[in-house]
């Protein structure tokens, strides 16, 4: 909106326009840098080449989207919708095990999952270690739906598989995750 | 036993931010510093095909509706901007380049993929393209153009080369559907062109008919008016009566030879230089027999040849740093067993995913390596290499190898570009009149057959610079599997030698061998 109300006044010259938008742009990168490639870096099983492939892509993208003067209203919004669609990118057309069965079984267990009222603290690593455990598309599943927060309905639509099916996978992530967390657990 | 909400609890709290390493910082700093117009470093992944969707965490409720509000009269505000910026462009142009005029006219369909004389930045034979329609061809139109040399469709335009009334050169666009002139523009003497969707590039000088000066100017697809043109002044190697400036076109990167002792990169947005790295030998005029100097890159890397040096370098094509550089002059002048100049040996070069392949007519034929320039492989008694092309993991090559006194045999080569090993080869004559300038359509998976003409067209004499000319002596132009060298397309059209690239509609540039100078386009018959 800047860049229009100073160009319209003429008050700013086109160098001055150029330095604005490099310092938005720089302000935008230096926060948004680690914020991208540690999101990136859990959805990939911390491989950092990969991490970095994407990280890079990712901006680069915004790069040129900011280069070409598209306007963007929410640049974190936009960095890591991206870094999402990177993501995902790369497993669906990779990924040997995005295809995975449902069984009646699974669905059946959505109603026996018990949620006791426990204090419970997850270690973060252990958590980030039991998910490099999971199948690419179980854990991308669960980071969906419950770390991003996305719905059902969304989580289905971004992984292009129904409903149905992602509802199994969350429930076989969540029993996996568990199983994983409780024998670290009793390791310790 | 972990229960469920102190899972869903420590997934929700699970991202933080990382560092990233250093060296990865550095790199992705390089490479926004320019503005993020270069190819993105090879990556394992793949194109997208999804939208972004937003971060649902990032979203507020009844946003939404304040979106399209706000999305309209950004489009409004940006239009009303957006205009008085261009009125007011003039004012003041970017450094080392002057923004002339803003594209006018239609913009004709042009293709993604850029287009120079040698095929490819990397020099691999790879043409972009569809494959070619597999049916019967009506011609659309045909006309004589003496001393017509490099011609293609690009698109919706045939643009051809030619000699100009004044001496230097001029380049046509012709209507590729009705064969009207669209437009000509005289360029400097030495200058061939090249095409990319942003316009066409070529030199031009205020003198076209003796100046070794140049220009880089874009020309605009639609009306060849200049859309930008370089401040600085640029100059050829050499006295050449041929054309003999190459542009290598890297994504939104123009790379050309300054002399042969400079490369120099240009943003192809706008023509300012990006970087310029200078030659460690001695001046032009130490070297008058000098070629034009080989030029090619493929992803992060430029390979040329420092002619002045003695030595084939490798620089970053994101900012002009060498990453290494290798002395060529033993072990291509131990074979040579003349006395001219290193810079009169006409090299050719490939780079591919190992390295840069680089062969001399003396007989020398080897891989160096991409990491350090090391000698990766090399043929002993090479045959002197005159056509090399990548078709998927493996590289076609043909050449003519002599004994003393004795007639050169010809032969043709599948060989691992790793290893240098042969998997197959010929010596069948009749295999030399598609194997001599082969192309590869990676769209199309097709070799098409070519050969060199070596006397219709100047620019086939120029090492390094293989035309575009496809087809066989007897006329007929052929497309072969690469796997099993079968032939499975022919053209149906007689006396035509096809000049790639096809165009996405499927017409076809023809060049007549039995008149030189005659361009015809067909298309598939209804």
């Amino acid at each position: 909106m800047a860049l229009g109300a100073h160009a319209l006044r003429g008050t700013e010259t086109r160098a001055e326009s150029n330095d604005r938008r490099t310092r938005e742009f720089d302000a935008v990168y230096r926060e948004m840098l680690p914020r991208i490639y540690g999101y990136i870096l859990i959805r990939v099983r911390q491989d950092v080449g990969l991490a970095e492939d994407l990280t890079q892509e990712t901006l680069l993208a915004y790069a040129r989207a900011h280069h070409d003067q598209v306007r963007i209203a929410n640049p974190a919004a936009w960095l890591f919708g991206t870094a999402r669609f990177k993501v995902i990118d790369h497993y669906r057309s990779r990924s040997p095990a995005w295809e995975l069965p449902i069984t009646d079984e699974d669905l059946d267990t959505i109603a026996s999952d018990k949620y006791a009222e426990v204090d419970q603290i997850i270690e973060r690593a252990h958590l980030i270690e039991a998910l490099d455990q999971l199948p690419d598309i179980q854990r991308l599943a669960i980071l969906l739906r419950y770390t991003d927060g996305f719905s059902l309905r969304e989580t289905a639509a971004l992984l292009d598989k129904s409903e149905h099916a992602i509802e199994s996978l969350l429930v076989r992530g969540r029993r996996a995750l568990r199983q994983l967390l409780s024998d670290e657990e009793t390791r310790q | 036993m972990i229960h469920d909400d102190a899972l869903l609890r420590a997934l929700k709290e699970l991202d933080q931010p990382v560092d990233p390493s250093t060296a990865f910082t550095e790199r992705l700093n390089s490479l926004l510093r320019f503005e993020a117009q270069i190819p993105v470093l090879p990556s394992q992944t793949q194109s997208s095909k999804l939208r972004p969707i937003p971060s649902r965490t990032d979203r507020k409720p009844g946003e939404r509706w304040m979106q399209l509000v706000g999305l309209a009269a950004a489009v409004l505000l940006f239009a009303i901007v957006g205009t008085l910026w261009s009125l007011s462009r003039g004012s003041g142009p970017e450094r080392g380049a002057t923004v002339v005029a803003p594209a006018m006219g239609s913009t004709p369909e042009v293709m993604d993929a850029p287009l120079m004389p040698h095929r490819s930045a990397a020099n691999d034979g790879q043409i972009p393209g569809p494959a070619p329609f597999d049916g019967s061809y009506a011609r659309l139109w045909k006309r004589s153009i003496p001393n017509v040399s490099f011609a293609a469709l690009y698109g919706d335009l045939v643009y051809y080369l030619a000699d100009s009334q004044s001496g230097g050169n001029v380049v046509v666009a012709l209507d590729a559907t009705t064969g009207e002139e669209r437009w000509s523009r005289p360029i400097a003497r030495f200058s061939t062109f090249a095409l990319m969707r942003k316009g066409v590039v070529v030199g031009t000088a205020r003198d076209t008919a003796s100046s070794n000066e140049f220009r880089v100017e874009l020309l605009d697809h639609a009306t060849g008016n200049p859309i930008w043109v370089t401040s600085d002044i640029y100059q050829v190697a050499v006295d050449n009566p041929a054309p003999s400036v190459q542009f290598v076109i890297v994504g939104n990167t123009i790379l050309i030879d300054n002399s042969g002792t400079a490369i120099v990169a240009l943003n192809a947005g706008g023509g300012q230089e990006r970087w310029r790295y200078k030659s460690s030998g001695i001046s032009a005029a130490a070297c008058q027999k000098c070629v034009s100097i080989a030029l090619v890159a493929y992803g992060n890397t430029a390979y040329f040849t420092d002619i002045h040096a003695g030595h084939l370098v490798a620089v970053s094509l994101v900012n002009g740093s060498r990453l290494w550089s290798v002395a060529l002059t033993d072990r291509l002048a131990a074979r040579d067993g003349t006395d001219q100049p290193f810079g009169a040996i006409p090299i050719q070069m490939t780079a591919l995913d190992q390295g840069v392949i680089l062969s001399d007519p003396t007989g020398y034929f080897g891989l160096l390596s991409a990491v350090d320039g090391s000698t990766v492989w090399e043929w002993p008694n090479s045959p002197a290499i005159i056509s090399a092309v990548r078709a998927n993991a493996s590289l076609f090559v043909a050449g003519f190898s002599s004994a003393d006194g004795e007639k050169p045999t010809w032969q043709w080569s599948e060989i691992d570009p790793a290893t240098g090993e042969i998997i197959r080869s010929g010596t069948k004559k009749k295999d030399q009149s598609r194997f001599s300038n082969m192309a590869y359509l990676p769209s199309a998976n097709l070799l098409i057959g070519g050969y060199r003409t070596n006397q219709t067209s100047p620019l086939e004499g120029i090492p390094g610079i293989g035309g575009l000319f496809s087809g066989d002596k007897s006329d007929e132009s052929v497309g072969m599997d690469p796997a099993t060298l079968d032939v499975v397309w022919k053209s149906s059209i007689d006396g035509c030698i096809v000049n790639l690239p096809i165009a996405p509609d499927g017409k076809l540039l023809c060049t007549s061998t039995s008149s030189n100078g005659e361009l015809s386009v067909y298309g598939p018959k209804p």
